[in-house]
């Protein structure tokens, strides 16, 4: 009989625990969203985050997804998360009043749900499409519009263009043969038409798997031996830089025959924003040059 | 149930290993044209590349022969036509070990940073998390379907599977929110299955011992297996130890799908149809089933990633080989089962 009652007091223990933590989850969930007036933006976008830091917008983020959170300066890591494309805590983003909401969806595939929420509550959905330099002028001049930062925006775009002509008009008159490899098992490399392939482009080389699809294929080993790179660039985001041949992150790249192999131009692309489509692009172009250009183990370039 | 001479048993055995070997050859002949080309490259290419070529057709016997195995296996142990390996969530145990490994993987190997063998393992990406998922899933399965005295119990150890794989598939999702920003398109090609030209000769070897091991071990449980097809209380009168029978199954099994996890990742219904196939054209006997599934299952899943390799350029790359099984499988399998016999 005692153990009896033990467990029905361990029970409501247990229920009054957990009406505590809701409670004050309830309490610092609300806290968080004070109503302000002017534009807010919530993103789930990191790109298009990172944009709108870049474009000086940054205090109209009001919350971001879970994948922005690395990539935030450490002031603004404190912002609410609203969940992710896939499932987006659409009572939170009420609650943070935005004006606007930043998705990354084909149209079609945006919820019905949040449609309706976002026009009920007066938030303009913005749908982003970053996968061309064309569409990040577009996406910038849109971010700069709904931020209130457009004049900004424009000025932005401006340098970029200018820096990304500069850097077309330095292109060698031979460029090597490039692969940019994003995911190793299986093998998924940078492709035609979109954006890392214009990078390599202005970076100095020939993607030479263009040829191998659009977007970012999946190619197997035997079409890489047949494609024959002068230079191979392996992404691994976050990771520490690669050591030399022997790193077993690169060591089974250097069996292939290949001429990046034989030329020891095997190379590990740790930036965690290499793959992502900001106005740093100019950047990322000229460190990408640094590592076409040079030997892949010479790190001295890249200081 | 009617039995087999040696003379047809030794010529089924025969033909199905000319005709795998047959087959091994015509896949190293099959391959990718040239890039941005559609064509399909028929000939025997240059030693580097036929290099590759045979890491790949090989790990693919591999993994067939394995699921084929332990399809097998499973049917038998399980009394269950729609057992296969993953039925026990093996399947989402790897897969489990996969996210955890993109997740986690990072500070694992900066831990491990200082011990070469170690790192070397790891360096092999997800095959070996994957088979950690794995174990453990056949392990906590192995513990949930004992009954007290030790038996395996053939109900218990399927609803065990079926919340493992629940709970499995519950971790990917949790695990799923926490994958680092651009890891999300390798756990989407892990889970439709995936073999590598990359994939290190060591794990290969490892793998193909492992198979080889279960397949022996599997090949003296025939006659057995036979017998236990019938009732409990059949079996028992007729000398056979289920619960060792069950074990001993129970633990090959585990061990052939390991095999196939470590070269490529869950497969689908490849362990599923080839001893149905097998049953269709063959016969019931399980003597014959445990040479024949295997090896059918060998040509089924070298053929199906000789076409994904070869076909790239017509799908805007490569596909996952588990579309391809499912795909072709499914409908054969349904074909079959409208000309249901008694081999069901």
């Amino acid at each position: 009989m005692a153990w009896r009652n033990m467990q029905i007091k361990s029970v409501f223990w247990m229920l009054g625990w957990l009406c505590g933590l809701t409670l004050l989850g309830g309490c610092a969930r609300h806290s968080s969203a004070g109503h302000k007036t002017g534009p807010r933006v919530v993103s789930t976008v990191p790109a298009a985050t990172q944009i709108l830091l870049q474009i000086g917008a940054a205090k109209t983020i009001v919350g971001v997804s879970p994948w922005d959170k690395p990539l935030l300066p450490q002031s603004m890591r404190n912002l609410p998360v609203v969940g992710n494309y896939l499932h987006l805590d659409e009572e939170l983003v009420l609650q943070l009043a935005p004006t606007a909401l930043l998705l990354q969806e084909s149209p079609d595939r945006i919820p019905g749900g949040i449609v309706a929420m976002a026009r009920n509550n007066g938030i303009h959905i913005v749908n982003v499409h970053l996968t061309t330099f064309h569409q990040l002028y577009r996406t910038t001049m849109v971010l700069g519009k709904i931020s209130g930062f457009e004049k900004r925006a424009g000025i932005k775009i401006q340098a970029l263009k200018a820096q990304l002509e500069r850097l077309a008009a330095g292109r060698p008159q031979k460029p090597p043969r490039v692969v940019y490899i994003i995911a190793v098992n299986p093998v998924r490399v940078v492709g035609a038409d979109n954006f890392m392939d214009e990078e390599v482009t202005l970076a100095g080389g020939v993607n030479v798997a263009q040829r191998c699809g659009e977007g970012f294929p999946v190619i197997t080993r035997e079409t890489l031996v047949q494609l024959d790179p002068q230079v191979l660039l392996i992404a691994a985001p976050g990771q520490p830089a690669v050591t030399g041949p022997g790193d077993p992150r690169v060591a089974s790249w250097f069996t292939l025959p290949i001429a990046a192999a034989y030329s020891r131009h095997i190379d590990l692309i740790t930036w965690r924003r290499a793959q992502m489509l900001t106005l740093q692009v100019g950047s990322i172009i000229k460190r990408l040059r640094k590592i076409i250009e040079y030997s892949g183990f010479d790190r001295s370039v890249l200081k | 149930m009617k039995m087999i001479t040696t003379g047809r048993f030794q010529t089924i055995m025969v033909s199905a290993i000319a005709v795998t070997v047959l087959v091994f050859m015509l896949c190293l002949a099959i391959g990718p044209g040239a890039p941005g080309s559609r064509a399909i490259a028929i000939g025997f290419p240059p030693s580097d590349i036929l290099q590759l070529r045979l890491t790949r057709v090989g790990a693919a016997a591999i993994a067939g022969a394995a699921l084929g195995l332990a399809g097998v296996l499973l049917q038998g142990l399980l009394r269950n036509p729609l057992a296969d390996p993953f039925v026990l969530g093996i399947s989402s145990g790897s897969t489990v070990g996969v996210m955890a490994w993109i997740v986690f993987g990072e500070a694992l190997s900066e831990s491990c940073s200082g011990h070469p063998w170690l790192e070397e393992l790891l360096a092999n990406g997800q095959a070996i998390p994957a088979l950690a998922g794995a174990g453990a899933a056949t392990w906590l399965v192995f513990l949930l379907g004992r009954r007290r005295g030790g038996m395996l119990d053939p109900m218990t150890l399927i609803l065990s599977g079926v919340v493992i794989s629940t709970i499995g598939g519950a971790l990917v999702m949790l695990l799923n929110n926490l994958v680092p920003y651009g890891a999300r398109a390798d756990i989407l090609d892990y889970m439709f299955g995936y073999i590598s030209e990359g994939t290190s000769h060591t794990l290969v070897w490892l793998a193909l011992l492992a198979f080889l091991a279960a397949w022996a071990g599997a090949l003296t449980l025939g006659g057995a297996m036979n017998i236990a097809s019938l009732s409990d209380a059949e079996a028992h009168s007729l000398g056979i130890k289920l619960s060792s029978l069950r074990f001993s199954s129970f633990a090959l099994a585990a061990l052939a799908t390991a095999a196939s996890i470590t070269v490529a990742g869950p497969i689908g219904f490849v362990g599923l149809i080839s001893p149905h196939v097998c049953r269709g054209l063959f016969g019931p006997d399980h003597r014959q089933l445990l040479i024949t599934s295997p090896l059918s299952a060998a040509i089924f899943l070298m053929l199906s990633d000789t076409f994904v390799r070869s076909t790239g350029a017509w799908f805007n790359g490569e596909l996952p080989v588990g579309v391809i099984t499912a795909l072709c499988g499914g409908p054969f399998f349904l074909y079959l089962l409208t000309r249901r016999r008694t081999w069901m």
